[in-house]
């Protein structure tokens, strides 16, 4: 599970996102929020980039946060999926992950990789080709879902995973995501505004950026009615 | 000759002053390509070569600067060979038992059959350092293949001279399928000038490395004789400074592929520079350089592509990447194009940069610290 407790996040000074108390425990949890609002920075800053200047609190199952760099927020079990992966030129697919799982002290093998691949429908040897470079936008996308199902974290933010993906891509998604967080403590964080994804993944909770503050809600309702009326609701 | 210490600077004026009596600069062999009376290279012996548009940025006074101590020195001991070209002198390895000496004939000045005229209209002078060693070595060496073989060219001092020169033709036959492994082991200073000569559908793979020469300039010239291939992979890391000039000459369907990979630190400079002259239809090539750059080490590359008027249906591509780790590392990159037909197919790329923190983000946030990161980056961008 993941707590923020007066979760500041500030770029140049500026205050972009304002004493954040949030609680995202096991299963799925939506973000949702109008563009420009902050929910990516609030991704990316949890993952400690070094953009952001944050002040306030974070765990992961107890453990803080803050005084983390990346990679080590990574080995503590934090995953973050890209909006835009980005791409790395001659470091193949599955050296990358392969380095990335090393690092992490967790065991898996080509085969489930291979599997993955297949089952999200990606080319015959695409292990081998460059990270992110010759991929389209779905197939990063698809990509990044691979690297979290291999890393196994403990909690997973997917910011937009289902933009640029088909209606196939979409059903496997859903599947994988829902099979990962029905795993003993497992929390995945979905950033989405996708209201087909939303149903299939009946999250726990529905949490709304507005107006550089957050607020989370049981009742996944709202969802639905955003996704009818707009954001025009108080946070 | 007494023993005495002088900066290479020096060493134009001590061949003028007739320092090295070679066998070339013999009056019996002036009719031969090699003859190196003074006269016939005053206006080499007269270059400033610091002067010379051609090595602006390479670094070159800290070649002249280099010293020259002609006192017997600990000679090179190389064990591991199968070919050594030292000074005017080529010899196999005494316990070698290789097949390819059957493909394989190395002939020098002493070698009565040598047939150096056979080489004399591609030893035209060109004004650069290489020349020089016309000049120094003993006598020019070669070798000759007439089969398909894999082996192991190692250029090195045994002389305990601390200044080596030679000048190397390596002729392949036609049809043939050549791979060669070539090594430059010198303390000192080595000038090296060596003629491939790829006959007609002949291929020649080249793995080059020089990282265990000191002070290194080759230059190399590559006549590609129609349908033939070439393919070099240079690799540099270590050393003081080192020059590797390609001129490769590229006639009908050819195909040339140029790949060179550095990896340097402290203050070590690699300078390379890489013409390609298209004068057939049909050739492809591809000039691709890339290195890393970490302390106060320098790097420069340039590049010329010319494709004669005649030369329709060339495909041309030249690349040149610098990635730079340290801020007090230098990149000088110079592409030229030179494109007298219309009927090509042309394209370069040149950049420097530093490493970009997206990327070392993206790693970061997989797990990967920051050396980890920095290694993965590197070994990629150094990928082909």
């Amino acid at each position: 599970m993941l707590v923020t407790q007066e979760f500041t996040v500030k770029v140049d000074g500026n205050i972009i996102l304002d004493d954040l108390h949030l609680d995202f425990g096991p299963g799925i949890h939506v973000v949702m929020g109008p563009n420009g609002v902050g929910k990516s920075t609030f991704a990316h800053a949890l993952m400690g980039n070094p953009k952001y200047q944050t002040e306030g609190a974070v765990q992961i199952d107890g453990k803080d946060l803050m005084c983390l760099e990346t990679h080590e927020r990574a080995q503590a079990g934090l995953f973050l999926s890209f909006q835009h992966p980005t791409p790395i030129e001659g470091l193949s697919n599955f050296q990358f992950l392969r380095q990335a799982i090393k690092t992490s002290s967790i065991a898996n093998s080509l085969s489930t990789y291979r599997e993955l691949l297949s089952e999200f429908n990606l080319p015959e040897g695409f292990e081998r080709k460059s990270l992110n470079v010759e991929a389209s936008g779905g197939e990063q996308k698809k990509n990044e879902i691979i690297q979290m199902l291999m890393l196994d974290p403990k909690v997973a933010i997917l910011d937009e995973p289902d933009s640029g993906l088909d209606v196939d891509a979409i059903n496997v998604l859903s599947k994988q995501l829902t099979k990962f967080a029905n795993q003993q403590n497992k929390t995945l964080i979905v950033i989405t505004h996708y209201q087909q994804l939303i149903e299939k993944l009946s999250p726990e909770s529905i949490t709304i950026f507005k107006n550089k503050r957050a607020k989370q809600f049981d009742d996944i309702s709202i969802a639905y009615e955003i996704l009818e009326n707009g954001f025009g609701i108080d946070v | 000759m007494s023993d005495f210490v002088y900066p290479f600077s020096n060493f134009q004026t001590l061949l003028a002053m007739g320092y090295r009596n070679n066998l070339l600069s013999g009056r019996r062999f002036t009719d031969e390509i090699y003859s190196n009376s003074l006269n016939e290279n005053k206006k080499t012996l007269e270059t400033n070569f610091l002067k010379e548009a051609f090595y602006k940025n390479m670094q070159l006074e800290k070649l002249m600067s280099a010293t020259v101590d002609t006192k017997p020195t600990k000679s090179n001991k190389v064990e591991d060979y199968v070919i050594l070209v030292s000074d005017g002198q080529i010899e196999w390895h005494p316990n070698l038992r290789y097949s390819s000496k059957r493909y394989i004939r190395t002939f020098d000045y002493f070698d009565s059959n040598n047939n150096f005229s056979l080489y004399q209209n591609y030893c035209k002078r060109n004004n650069r350092l290489g020349d020089l060693a016309y000049l120094n070595c003993i006598s020019p060496i070669g070798i000759s293949i007439t089969g398909n073989i894999d082996t192991k060219v190692t250029y090195s001092s045994l002389a305990k001279d601390s200044l080596d020169c030679n000048v190397m033709f390596i002729d392949i036959t036609k049809g043939k399928n050549v791979r060669l492994q070539e090594d430059f082991v010198n303390d000192n200073i080595m000038l090296t000038k060596i003629y491939y000569i790829v006959r007609e559908g002949a291929s020649l793979e080249l793995i080059r490395n020089h990282s265990k020469a000191n002070y290194n300039v080759i230059e190399s010239c590559v006549i590609q004789h129609p349908n033939s291939k070439f393919y070099a992979d240079v690799s540099s890391d270590l050393g003081t400074y080192s020059q590797d000039i390609f001129d490769i000459d590229s006639y009908k369907n050819c195909t040339s592929y140029f790949y060179s990979r550095n990896k340097l630190t402290d203050d070590t400079s690699n300078n390379v520079s890489v013409n390609i002259n298209h004068y057939g239809k049909d050739s492809k090539s591809l000039i691709d350089v890339k290195t890393v750059l970490d302390g106060k080490s320098y790097s420069s590359f340039r590049g010329n592509i010319n494709i004669v008027k005649k030369a329709e249906n060339v495909s041309a591509k030249m690349l040149n990447k610098n990635l730079l780790l340290n801020n007090e590392a230098v990149a000088v990159t110079e592409p030229n194009l030179d494109i007298n037909t219309k009927e090509v197919e042309c394209s370069h790329g040149c950049t420097i940069s530093n490493i970009d923190k997206d990327v070392l983000y993206y790693l970061n946030s997989r797990g990967y610290n920051n050396a980890q990161a920095k290694q993965t980056i590197i070994q990629g961008f150094l990928s082909k």
